[in-house]
């Protein structure tokens, strides 16, 4: 007589439900796609990844250029403008 | 937690796997900034003659997802013109995800409105204020130029004509939010 393992069916099941669905597949491969780094990118494509990568890193860096650029030169008039215009 | 994350730190794999609750909860917390936030900064700045209006707040939370639709509906109708073949609900599942600077532009708005006077003539909270609000902008358009790449798949031309039209909608809209009493535009 064949002795029934109980447990065979539970890892069975186990097994088949860790294996990924089509849709789970489709957005693995999506996510590859995104993170799989191209060899020799040109310097634009660089620096396009570089900002896309974090967005509010190239941001806040670009606008603290321009704030202490512009305040420089038209000290606090600038902010009373921006002020006018963006803070109520 | 990590889908808030990577819709912060890498927006253009989030917009691939699209999570909605992100875009809900984003969306959910500028328009609550706008109809509460704002309101209660005023009653704890000390203006005890300002009154919480209940209905105000609830049409204002009507107006901020009502825009938020409009918004929607105008991407998916000016990107299918430029040849794109994302869905509607495509949209409306992921343009939310770009809510990261409009909501720290609802709590900017909020506390540079209360607190006017400390921001005005100062160079200090002036440049404080100027670096938050550039980089706000910029951080938005950025979201925008990958959201348009990625989700609606738009690339060269067409992706630039469909960034202008939009552009000027949004400006609209944005006109339109303020008009009605949503001071940081729900789009």
């Amino acid at each position: 007589m064949k002795k029934i393992d109980p447990f065979e069916g539970i890892f069975d099941n186990m097994q088949n439900n860790s294996i990924p669905t089509d849709e789970q597949k489709q957005k693995m491969r999506a996510f590859v796609l995104a993170e799989g780094v191209s060899q020799g990118e040109s310097f634009m494509q660089k620096l396009g990844g570089w900002i896309t990568v974090c967005p509010w890193r190239f941001a806040f860096c670009a606008s603290a250029v321009q704030a202490a650029v512009f305040t420089l030169i038209f000290g606090a008039q600038y902010t009373n403008l921006l002020l006018s215009v963006f803070g109520g | 937690m990590g889908m808030f994350i990577k819709a912060l730190n890498r927006p253009k794999e989030a917009f691939t796997l699209a999570n909605k609750w992100v875009s809900i909860v984003l969306i959910a917390l500028t328009v609550l900034v706008n109809t509460i936030f704002e309101p209660l900064l005023q009653v704890y700045a000390g203006k005890f003659d300002y009154e919480i209006d209940g209905l105000n707040m609830l049409k204002l939370t009507v107006l901020g997802v009502a825009s938020y639709l409009v918004i929607c509906a105008v991407l998916w109708l000016v990107c299918k013109g430029f040849g794109s073949k994302a869905k509607f609900s495509d949209y409306i599942r992921t343009w939310g995800m770009t809510f990261f600077p409009t909501l720290l532009c609802a709590i900017v708005v909020a506390v540079t409105e209360v607190y006017f006077y400390v921001f005005w003539n100062s160079i200090f909270w002036g440049v404080v204020f100027n670096v938050m609000f550039g980089g706000i902008l910029l951080w938005k358009t950025i979201l925008y130029v990958i959201y348009l790449r990625e989700v609606a798949l738009l690339r060269g031309g067409k992706m630039i004509g469909a960034f202008i039209v939009i552009a000027v909608f949004i400006i609209a809209l944005a006109w339109a939010n303020g008009h009605l009493g949503l001071i940081t535009p729900v789009i």
